[in-house]
């Protein structure tokens, strides 16, 4: 479904130095695949995702998503694109502060409007146990609400990979397991998970797991 | 239900952070009403000015009137001036040279002072002129010789209008002692005689500048003319039956071998005193047009500087409030990214929200001013309508531009919000 080919990405470092984060970075990943990448912070592996997700123009390499050469697309292409394929989750959620848990999830339709979004929406407000919370704004939501209104925005378009930048780092055991068998159920859907953490308990999930050391990805 | 869409996300944000879209706003409305305001006391001011001017235009109409029968009046009992001329003198000569060459007996002028059935004529002056060449100087005058006024035989005497020149005295008209630097008390010569100068007249423009006043009988010795002159002046012919023919008849009646002609004409002085009647209500009007017009230009000196600055103040406080806001909203502008919205819609949202500001400030400015100006109107004595003051066409044009400038002021932070790289914010976590 995806595959990274000789990714090479570096940054700016203090007086010009040029910092690796990726370096010659290939992964491939199959449809219903679940992958994990544990490795410290800082290592890049949010890096990796922002490549992965067409948000991050790698200097070398190229990212391919059923064949077809993201970063070849021009901007606007890639936009619509990841509206299309790409489903986002992080670990401080990011939910828009003035809209509600149904403008929140509804969110994922900006770029291009879709039919049935009520019965889709009742779906994952229903799935996610939101219903009552609909109405509610992100401050007004425990935690692990805001991370489950986060999936339910990055589900809603059904996309076909999740990247998922520490999904359950800010979350109670109880709340990252409905997070993790959401991610579970995603990929038993068809879908593919590319999720990065630094916590080796979360990988138990996974399909499969590798560490990122030097920029490089590592089968564990 | 449909789904979200990006005028809900502006109208979300906007009601999420009012204060920041409530300070655009009002800046948007102050500006809107300050211009407004401005556009409508200069209107006020002009159409005061043209009611002011044209109540002013009748006012000063009805006083021309009035002073132009006033006129009339004064110059009806004023009378008028007639000359006696020989009645040989040829009066084409006369009128083309203003100069009598003819002359008749002195005596003539006694006749009729003494004559106790004159009743018209106040002031008779009896003259003696002569164009002829200067010998001691070499140069043209015209030598008068006066005796002042006729005593009147059989009724008192009026002030004097023209005083007599002493014998072995001359008066200098204005040409004359200018060029040969005459003093008063100086001695000249003329046709070998001394003269005395007694009187230095000032400029008159006329022939009078190089004229030389003596005395009656010198001027007749001098140019062997005794017992002769050239013209009696009757001045100040008045009574209430007095014209012209009347007059004439009645001197003609005593002095057959004379002519008389009208000095100066009474329609000529009616007509001088109507126009310059008509001048001074020109003057008096063009003065009160000068002076709302230094007004008016000081009022729009004090616009011009007023609302530039507001509408600057105004366009950098939205820059600052959009900068601001988009600052603020870093993050989310991130998350719009990665949910898969492009540049061109990022730059929507934030242009969307100027626009709605553009629009709302400019009619919560129009309204004001509306109001301001309908109150400013009730207070006023003139029945000004606001469609006069204000036109609708600034209306519109104010409710368009408006939304325009505020999009304007807008267009670089939303253009920053738009380039804003995602991969940096969303990295940052």
């Amino acid at each position: 479904m995806l595959e990274l080919a000789q990714v090479h990405k570096t940054y700016c470092g203090p007086r010009g130095a040029q910092i690796p984060v990726l370096s010659e970075t290939a992964l491939t990943l199959k449809p219903k695949e679940f992958v994990a990448v544990r490795g410290p912070s800082g290592c890049g592996k949010s890096t990796l995702l922002l490549t992965c997700g067409g948000l991050l123009t790698p200097e070398r390499g190229k990212v391919l998503f059923r064949d077809l050469d993201v970063y070849a697309q021009s901007a606007q292409q890639r936009a619509r694109w990841r509206a299309r394929h790409i489903g986002f989750v992080f670990q401080q959620f990011h939910l828009i502060p003035y809209l509600s848990v149904r403008h929140n999830i509804l969110a994922a339709t900006l770029p291009q409007p879709r039919r049935e979004t009520q019965t889709r929406l009742d779906e994952l407000l229903t799935e996610f146990g939101l219903q009552d919370r609909a109405d509610h704004l992100p401050a007004a939501l425990s935690v692990g609400e805001r991370q489950r209104v986060g999936m339910a925005r990055a589900l809603f378009n059904e996309p076909d990979l999740i990247l998922a930048d520490e999904p359950t780092g800010n979350l109670d055991p109880e709340n990252s397991d409905i997070v993790l068998r959401t991610l579970t159920s995603f990929t038993e859907a068809g879908g593919t998970v590319l999720m990065v953490t630094h916590d080796p308990s979360m990988e138990r999930f996974a399909d499969r797991r590798l560490t990122m050391e030097a920029g490089a990805l590592v089968a564990v | 239900m449909k789904g979200m869409n990006l005028t809900l996300l502006v109208l979300r944000e906007i009601i999420h952070r009012r204060l920041n879209f409530l300070l655009g706003l009002l800046s948007v409305a102050c500006a809107t009403a300050c211009l407004m305001t401005a556009v409508f006391l200069l209107n006020l001011h002009d159409r005061r000015t043209e009611d002011l001017i044209a109540t002013k235009q009748a006012d000063l109409e009805r006083q021309t009137k009035a002073m132009e029968a006033e006129f009339r009046e004064i110059t009806t009992r004023m009378g008028f001036n007639i000359l006696i001329l020989p009645k040989d003198q040829n009066l084409g000569d006369f009128y083309a040279e203003n100069y009598a060459d003819k002359t008749m007996p002195e005596v003539y002028a006694k006749q009729l002072a003494d004559e106790p059935n004159i009743v018209t004529v106040r002031h008779l002056l009896p003259m003696l002129q002569a164009k002829m060449t200067w010998p001691e100087q070499k140069r043209k005058i015209l030598l008068i010789g006066v005796k002042g006024e006729m005593p009147w035989a059989h009724r008192d005497n009026k002030k004097p209008i023209l005083r007599p020149v002493e014998p072995g005295t001359v008066a200098v008209g204005y040409e004359l002692h200018q060029s040969l630097d005459l003093k008063a008390g100086d001695t000249l010569t003329l046709m070998g005689t001394a003269f005395e100068v007694a009187d230095l007249h000032p400029d008159q423009g006329t022939i009078g500048d190089i004229t030389l006043w003596i005395d009656l009988g010198q001027a007749q010795q001098l140019l062997e003319k005794p017992g002769q002159i050239s013209l009696i002046q009757a001045l100040e012919c008045a009574c209430a039956w007095a014209d012209l023919p009347r007059v004439r008849k009645e001197i003609q009646g005593f002095l057959p071998d004379t002519q008389v002609i009208e000095l100066r004409s009474k329609a000529l002085a009616r007509a001088e005193a109507r126009q310059e009647a008509t001048r001074m209500t020109e003057v008096l009007l063009d003065s009160e047009k000068k002076a709302q017009l230094a007004l008016k230009k000081e009022r729009e000196k004090l616009s011009a500087i007023l609302v530039p600055l507001v509408l600057v103040a105004c366009v950098l406080l939205i820059v600052i409030l959009a900068y601001l806001n988009v600052r603020e909203r870093r993050m989310e502008i991130g998350i719009l990214r990665a949910l898969g919205l492009h540049t061109a819609q990022i730059f929507q949202v934030f242009l969307g929200k100027a626009l709605l500001l553009g629009l709302l400030g400019a009619g919560i400015g129009i309204l004001g001013a509306m109001v301001l100006a309908a109150v400013c109107l009730r207070g006023t004595v003139e029945s000004y309508s606001l469609p006069d003051t204000l036109p609708p066409a600034l209306i519109v044009t104010v409710a368009l531009v408006t939304p325009l400038v505020t999009a304007l002021s807008s267009w670089l932070p939303a253009l920053m919000a738009a380039q804003q790289d995602p991969a940096l914010v969303l990295r940052e976590e």
